[in-house]
């Protein structure tokens, strides 16, 4: 459906400055058998944690690490962080939301970097990994806090609420969110807030600090009849007039990497609560090679979601499977694509 | 000069003179009237409906090249899982919301037809959800279904009841939505309160006469004079429950494990999510046939129990 644009890179590579992309830009819009091109990088976002300054000095809880790195904390840190602020009265409050409920695999994938794994398999994207044990372990960390603990806001107690603005009301202390959200939150919340990298995962997996990178881009149609002229469109958007505009407009962080300096200037101009806000982690991630590319698709992608979806919901949301439900539904899955791929 | 006695002169071109009857006359201009109305179904309604016939033969997203695939969508369609669980709920919300609706609207038409006052403002108050859109209404009935701080569990918690978890339950899903389909019986009410208006009242009166009370009057005469408003209520409302979509899309997503999962919004998830327009399109066609059978049974159980005043049987 989108037009291969290898020859144009390879046409124009002198004036594009590729090394200004992290690597994983392209990942996701790259044939993995010839490695060509379809996009031009728009966005690279990292999930973050969103903490409400104020209700940590309330209930004298430490700080959240403002690092990638040894000091950060562990998902068993995180969920002891977020037991302080959970009130079982009514309205209920919450220590975290994940983005975008447990249908969100995007905040799934991030989160199982952290156990060096992902949804879907980077080197073979036809198996789906929620079965294995890294997996598996993590999964069943996120199911205890949604029904066990309640440190995670369940979808049924949040009623339809967008999780901006149940931080932004004060009724969860931490939100697991990208920088798209930094505009609407920084109008709603009447306090001071500020960003984490997502917590550690366990030894055993490597330990150490990690994330996933939703990449958007911009891409043309195949079957357009005029691809010379889609491409100079297309050269146009990876300019740094372009990328910068963007940052500045949107609030999002922005693909190249030279532009993150002004995009965090911008930021600061936009709202005083950016002001004393540790804006670099999201550059940090970047430069020290912690952020993956994202691995939550499939290639046969709808019919892979038609089977996962209800079953995150079935353990999730109604709380009638346990977590190992997802070994079974995980190699429905891989059989699945495998016979896609298999012809 | 004998030429020109034989045209019309319109804006100052020849027409030639016709001879046509008062009753041909009359029949053009009926049709030069409908024009507008016929030219807009062919090009917007009639062709779109053909179309959607032969992009169900094709495996196509619309934007590259279609492939004929003969009547392979409708065989795919028949093994999808989803497409009976769709199928289901979609005749679950149907068949428990049209009765209860109808005999709902025709309650709320009954009692403002007895001459209560302020009927206008009554009448006002029951239709206006009918009028208010569907995603306004939808984001309304999430905050009431919530189950924890959400005003149906709170008043139910008054009596002493503890609440269901409404939309975020399998079982209670459907019943939510039927309930909340309920609160919108207002537009049928306003066609039954008309029925009642046009029951002559000499048939109450000649009743009353006769010795027959409130319920004998209701039951014999009320009833039957409403059933083709009835008929007429019960028709729009399948074909109305079986498009159920909005409060499917924004409520649930078609959730908790498909337990909200309808017909239509399969269809939208096939056909404008994952682009297979093909699949989407001989879906529309299942549903048409459904509705078609549904409807042509409805009309035809109608002999037995519609009662149409002027009707001559023979």
């Amino acid at each position: 459906m989108c037009l291969d644009l290898e020859p144009y890179y390879e046409q124009d590579m002198t004036e594009i400055d590729m090394e200004d992309y992290p690597p994983y830009s392209f990942f996701k819009y790259t044939n993995p058998d010839d490695g060509h091109r379809y996009w031009v990088p728009k966005m690279n976002t990292h999930l973050l944690i969103y903490w409400n300054v104020e209700k940590f000095q309330e209930k004298d809880v430490d700080p959240l690490p403002s690092h990638y790195g040894p000091d950060n904390i562990t998902w068993d840190d995180y969920e002891e962080v977020g037991m302080n602020f959970v009130k079982r009265g009514k309205p209920f409050e919450w220590g975290s939301i994940p983005a975008y409920g447990i249908g969100g695999f995007w905040f799934l994938d991030a989160h199982l970097s952290t156990y060096e794994t992902s949804v879907a398999d980077i080197k073979d994207l036809s198996r789906c990994r929620l079965g294995d044990p890294p997996a598996q372990e993590h999964m069943e960390w996120i199911r205890h806090q949604l029904w066990d603990t309640k440190m995670y806001g369940h979808a049924e107690e949040m009623g339809g609420i967008a999780n901006t603005q149940l931080f932004a009301s004060g009724r969860t202390a931490m939100l697991e969110m990208g920088p798209w959200n930094f505009g609407p939150v920084a109008r709603a919340a009447r306090f001071n807030w500020d960003l984490a990298p997502l917590p550690t995962g366990p030894q055993k997996y490597g330990g150490e600090s990690r994330n996933k990178a939703d990449s958007n881009g911009c891409a043309a149609w195949s079957g357009t009849p005029h691809p010379d002229a889609a491409w100079e469109v297309l050269k146009f958007l990876q300019s740094s007039t372009w990328h910068r505009g963007l940052a500045r407009s949107s609030l999002k962080q922005p693909a190249r990497l030279s532009v993150y300096p002004y995009y965090y200037q911008a930021l600061r101009q936009f709202n005083p609560v950016f002001e004393d806000m540790n804006l670099e982690i999201m550059g940090e991630g970047v430069s020290k090679g912690l952020v993956w590319p994202e691995t939550f698709f499939w290639p046969e992608n709808d019919a892979s979601l038609e089977l996962l979806t209800p079953a995150l919901q079935e353990i999730y949301v109604l709380g009638k499977k346990p977590t190992s439900y997802l070994i079974e539904i995980a190699d429905q899955i891989t059989e699945l694509n495998r016979k896609a791929e298999s012809g | 000069m004998n030429a020109s006695k034989r045209m019309n002169w319109v804006i100052g071109w020849p027409v030639p003179k016709l001879h046509l009857t008062p009753r041909v006359l009359e029949a053009i201009g009926g049709y030069l009237f409908l024009l507008p109305w016929i030219v807009g179904f062919i090009t917007l309604f009639g062709g779109p409906v053909i179309a959607s016939l032969g992009l169900s033969l094709f495996r196509t997203d619309l934007l590259n090249e279609a492939t004929f695939v003969g009547l392979q969508q409708y065989q795919i369609l028949m093994g999808d899982p989803l497409v009976g669980k769709a199928l289901f709920n979609t005749a679950y919300y149907s068949f428990v919301s049209v009765p209860l609706s109808t005999v709902m609207a025709l309650s709320i038409a009954i009692i403002l037809n007895q001459g209560i006052r302020f009927q206008g403002l009554w009448r006002t108050i029951y239709y206006i959800p009918s009028v208010v859109s569907g995603v306004a209404v939808s984001v309304l009935w999430m905050w009431l279904f919530q189950p924890d701080v959400g005003l149906l569990n709170a008043l139910l918690a008054m009596v002493g009841i503890d609440g269901p978890r409404w939309i975020y339950s399998e079982e209670w899903a459907i019943p939510s939505m039927i309930l909340m389909g309920l609160w919108g019986s207002g537009g049928s009410m306003l066609i039954f309160l008309a029925g009642l208006r046009n029951i002559p009242t000499a048939l109450y009166e000649a009743a009353e006469i006769d010795g027959a009370g409130p319920f004998l009057r209701f039951w014999h005469i009320t009833v039957p004079m409403l059933t083709p408003t009835i008929l007429f209520s019960i028709v729009m409302g399948i074909i109305g429950s079986f498009q159920i979509f909005t409060q499917a899309y924004i409520m649930t997503s078609g959730g908790p494990n498909n337990a909200t999962l309808t017909v239509i919004l399969h269809l939208y998830n096939k056909a404008f999510k994952q682009f297979r327009m093909g699949y989407g399109a001989a879906l529309a066609w299942v549903l048409f046939a459904i509705l078609l059978i549904l409807t042509l049974l409805t009309i035809r159980s109608s002999t037995w129990w519609v009662f149409y005043a002027g009707e001559k049987r023979l």
